[in-house]
């Protein structure tokens, strides 16, 4: 009963959105202020995956952030966490309906859920929502299945960040609780902060331009914190042109593995009970005995990126033997003398007798 | 050849078939550095006003060329490569595919310049 009670949220959106590219254009005509551009480059916006196609679809609900793991599964949807930040959904095209569309700037952040939990927030993204000041203080919001809890092998150290759905930057919403849910330093930076910085970018560039965002935390069952948030954002004006993704990011940490139930996590070399020296939980301590069954609701970050096999860029230091990702504040101060650009699979460095560098962990 | 690019910190050149940023200050900064003709493929046309640049299906063998995509296949026909680099973080599921200090180019210059949309812009320029 449950079950059913549960609708799915990407499969109603997708069956929601099963009208034509013209309908949607219609709409934008209607609506927009703007001239709307040619239709002929527009995508095929609403395609029902062929995985989902006998799951009824029980209602025309908005997003929902909860989910039955054996429907995530049945979904297939979205596969495990390996190691990528995030997985392309219906080959980028965002959920959004005709009736989402709209160029007059917008925010809605819903009431938080009867355990506390955000649910889908979402927002027409102008210019005029975006901040002009800097960020204040959000430490009083405490998300649910939040921990203060420090790994050294996590950049900053702190493995949960309190995680802003729609960024920061986009429409300055600060110390918003119905904004903010736990979510890995992984998630936050390498996962979702990338798409923010596209958008954000896009919308400085193109200032009259309005970006349809929406994030959806996804929690299975009753599970405190999520396992991931769908991120989707379609530039209207431009019918997409500029900005149209559709992604899953998930709220993993390599080789860290996480409670989703409770957020309780441990370092996945050493389950089930981590050492008083690798963690340091200082709110909740690790419950002792705990077995090495992965827990109802955990999701195994354990790949590292030593199992990466994609190519990537690198920054060698000659000096130095180590490898840093471009990124990394330490490849900035290599002396020019010592500083290689190298363009590969990760193992061959380690082959060659390169480190990773201890900071960034490329 | 001279190749013009623009990369993220990552060096990502586009995300879902989409460039990853653009900004009209770099723009500038491009025609303001082409040394005759400035050829650009269909999807990069909107960039530039017109009669600025002209349309090319095939990458040239000489002139400049704004490149939004990988171009290590044509390692041959490129004397010179300017790099700006928008120093963000943005998705990418395609690459530029050349590493210049690794591939022959040696560095000449470097500066910093102030976009539109982008607070600093890393310009590199590199030559064989």
């Amino acid at each position: 009963m449950k079950k059913k009670l549960l609708c799915i949220a990407l499969v109603a959106l997708l069956m929601l959105g099963l009208c034509g590219c013209d309908e949607l254009i219609e709409a934008l005509k209607d609506k927009s202020t703007r001239p709307v551009t040619d239709t002929g480059g527009s995508l095929p916006f609403y395609t029902l995956p062929a995985t989902v196609e006998t799951v009824e679809v029980v209602g025309t609900a908005p997003p929902r952030q909860e989910y039955e793991e054996d429907e995530w599964r049945y979904l297939g949807l979205i596969p495990e966490f390996t190691d990528k930040p995030y997985h392309v959904i219906n080959d980028n095209k965002p959920f959004f309906t005709k009736e989402d569309m709209t160029t007059r700037s917008y925010e809605s952040y819903p009431e938080l859920d009867e355990l506390g939990r955000c649910v889908a927030v979402m927002s027409c993204i102008g210019t005029d929502l975006m901040p002009t000041e800097d960020r204040g203080e959000i430490g009083q919001i405490k998300p649910t299945g939040w921990h203060t809890v420090k790994y050294d092998c996590v950049n900053g150290k702190y493995l949960y960040n309190r995680c802003h759905l729609i960024g920061f930057q986009l429409t300055g919403e600060n110390a918003n609780e119905r904004n903010l849910i736990t979510g890995t330093r992984y998630m936050n930076v390498d996962g979702m902060l990338p798409f923010e910085n596209m958008v954000a970018d896009y919308l400085k560039e193109e200032r009259d331009n309005h970006v349809l965002y929406r994030v959806t935390p996804v929690f299975l069952g009753d599970n405190l914190v999520a396992h991931g948030v769908v991120m989707e954002a379609y530039s209207v004006e431009d019918d997409g042109e500029g900005i149209c993704f559709n992604v899953f990011c998930y709220n993993a940490q390599p080789e860290i593995t996480i409670d989703y139930k409770t957020g309780e996590s441990w370092l996945t070399a050493e389950a089930p009970a981590p050492t008083e020296k690798e963690t340091k939980p200082t709110e909740t301590p690790m419950p002792t005995g705990q077995t090495a069954v992965k827990p109802e609701g955990s999701v195994d970050a354990a790949v590292t990126a030593g199992n990466d096999t994609s190519a990537s860029r690198y920054i060698i230091n000659e000096g130095t033997k180590r490898f840093h990702k471009p990124d990394c504040p330490s490849a900035e101060d290599i002396k020019q003398e010592n500083k290689r650009e190298f363009f590969g699979q990760r193992q061959e460095l380690t082959d060659a007798g390169y480190r990773p560098c201890g900071s960034c962990k490329p | 050849m001279t190749v013009f690019v623009c990369v993220d910190d990552s060096y990502g050149l586009r995300f879902n078939g989409r460039r990853q940023s653009k900004d009209r200050e770099l723009i500038k900064d491009v025609l303001s550095s082409v040394q005759g003709t400035l050829y650009v493929e269909p999807y990069s046309l909107k960039l530039f006003a017109e009669g600025t640049a002209a349309v090319t299906d095939t990458v040239p063998s000489d002139g400049c060329f704004f490149a939004e995509r990988p171009m290590a296949e044509h390692m041959d026909k490129i004397d010179k490569l300017v790099i700006y680099k928008w120093n963000r973080a943005y998705p990418a599921d395609m690459y530029f595919d050349i590493c210049p200090l690794e591939q022959g180019f040696r560095l000449v210059s470097k500066e910093d310049i102030p976009g539109y949309s982008h607070e600093k812009i890393t310009k590199e320029v590199y030559i064989k």
